[in-house]
Order: C-alpha cells, then sequence, then structure tokens
C-alpha cells in the first residue's frame, strides 16, 4: 500500500504478495464517484472518533 | 450458505513490528472441510509429520522470525527430496539437530506458509485487514474500535457483493475473558444502536464466536496473514 512507508522486512515480500492476490476490491459509490474502489485492506493513522478529532483541532 | 470470517491480530505489542496489523481471512462453510485437509497434507508434506502435534503452534512469529531465514542460508548441501524427512528429525528431537536438519526445518517453514497461501487462493478465500500507524492518536471513546469497523465495513461489502442468502459469521482468537466480553459488549453496541451497524447487521452475524488459535485452522491463517502484513 502506497502509505505504508516504514521499511519492510524484504524477505517476506514474496509472501505479502500472495496475500496481496487474496484481497478483495469492491466498488461503491462515493463522494460522487460511482467507481470508488474500496480495498479490503484499510490503513489507518488516526484511531480517534471525529468528536475527539474535533475536540482536539 | 455462510463466510467465516477468521480475526487475528499482530504488532499489537509495538516491539518489533511497524505497524499494529487486525487480520481477517474469509472462507467459505462449504469449503472449509476440503481447505482444512489440504492444509493438514501440505503440512505433512513440508514436515515429514504434523507440525502441530503437542505444543507448538504454526504462528507467523515461530515460522517466519528472522532466524528461520539465517538458518535457510546455511552452508549444508542436501538433496531436495530429503528436506521433509530431514525437518520432521529436527522436530523430533531438535537438541540434536545438526545444520543439514536446521537448514531443512526452516526450507520447510518457508515452504509451507507459501503453500498456506497459495491454496487459500485456490479456495477463493478473501484477506482482510485494518493497517494501523504504531503512533496513530487513540480513542477513550466506549466504541467498537476503529480499526474493528474497517474491517467489519470490507466485510460487509464483500457479502453485500456475494449472493444474497449468505451471512457472515465473525471468528475471533480467545484472548483474556474480560476482553472477550468487552469486544462482545463493543459489537452488540456497534450492531444494534448506530444505524451503519444495523445495516451491516444485516449479512455479518452480530455476535461472534471465540476459538482457542492452536485448534482453528482459520485463525491460524489469519495470524500468519497479520504478521506478515505488520
Amino acid at each position: 500500500m502506497p502509505r505504508m512507508t516504514k521499511p519492510a522486512r524484504e524477505e517476506l515480500s514474496p509472501f505479502a504478495n500472495r496475500i496481496a492476490r487474496l484481497r478483495y476490491r469492491a466498488v461503491r459509490e462515493r463522494l460522487g464517484n460511482p467507481e470508488f474502489e474500496i480495498w479490503s485492506f484499510a490503513h489507518l493513522s488516526d484511531l480517534r472518533t471525529q468528536a475527539e478529532r474535533n475536540e482536539d483541532a | 450458505m455462510a463466510w467465516f470470517l477468521f480475526i487475528d491480530e499482530s504488532g499489537h505489542d509495538r516491539v518489533a513490528s511497524p505497524y499494529e496489523v487486525l487480520a481477517g481471512v474469509a472462507i467459505q462453510d462449504r469449503a472449509l472441510r476440503e481447505l482444512v485437509g489440504c492444509l493438514h497434507d501440505a503440512e505433512f508434506d513440508a514436515f515429514g509429520r504434523r507440525y502441530s502435534d503437542g505444543h507448538r503452534e504454526l504462528k507467523g512469529s515461530v515460522l517466519l522470525k528472522r532466524k528461520v531465514f539465517r538458518h535457510r542460508e546455511l552452508n549444508v548441501e542436501f538433496d531436495p527430496a530429503d528436506i521433509p524427512a530431514l525437518a520432521k528429525a529436527a522436530l523430533d528431537d531438535g537438541a540434536r539437530a545438526d545444520a543439514s536438519m536446521l537448514k531443512a526445518l526452516a526450507v520447510a517453514k518457508l515452504h509451507y506458509v507459501a503453500s498456506v497461501f497459495d491454496i487459500c487462493a485456490r479456495f477463493d478465500c478473501r484477506a482482510f485487514a485494518s493497517i494501523v500507524e504504531t503512533d496513530a492518536p487513540r480513542t477513550t471513546d466506549s466504541g467498537l474500535r476503529k480499526d474493528y469497523a474497517y474491517l467489519f465495513e470490507r466485510f460487509f461489502y464483500f457479502l453485500e457483493d456475494n449472493n444474497v442468502g449468505e451471512q457472515g459469521i465473525v471468528v475471533f482468537d480467545e484472548v483474556e475473558k474480560s476482553k472477550s466480553h468487552l469486544l462482545i459488549d463493543q459489537m452488540h453496541r456497534y450492531f444494534a444502536q448506530t444505524a451503519v451497524g444495523r445495516r451491516r447487521a444485516s449479512r455479518i452475524i452480530p455476535e461472534p464466536f471465540f476459538v482457542h488459535s492452536d485448534m482453528t485452522t482459520g485463525v491460524q491463517i489469519a495470524d500468519l496473514v497479520a504478521y506478515v502484513i505488520s
């Protein structure tokens, strides 16, 4: 995933490639885009709720 | 008909892994029996015996740790056909294992893990994951953790794209009972008391099962997925 920028263990990449083949791609309408892709792997950089984020802003 | 979503996590000790990963593997109920049989055969083919007999667990932190890759590079030669027998000898009596046996065991471990993912692909299994930065700001909210919510969202979309009558059954690795209760409470609130959750409960059964990971093949696959991604 492009947003995963931390160094990875190179020796695990053949396994990561196999796992990548098992991902699922859903397509839904989002933000006016009828072909918005939603992959089964999600990257999260913030676990707070929207209300908590607004409070901390 | 149903799809099991076996779930496990890796990297939450924040010691060796750059990410915390909650991973799930979806396996269709009618494929489960044959898939488990194929994985047991793959285990026997690689190790010359069941690796997981006794106290050993087929975990990513054991099968894919750095030492395994170092042992694979040991400077000893053997006939590849002898790998299962050599690996078996190492497992049967680790104290007497020589360099050939250690190298064969390492090769067998890596071959087995590759086989697991190949077999999963053959049975049309699907992998799901929430990948969390270790420095991600945490929530103090008592609701369902966001990484779980994202995982259920993706699983729901997958189910929605499948046959109408197919339900999702969530299966977790059993943790401490108090943590399991907390998760059940959070899932109940999510699936019963939020609009998004109620919609997802139309396809995902809102009460999870808890199993022992060392005895449940599906959770072991989820552990391998989580370990590699983290």
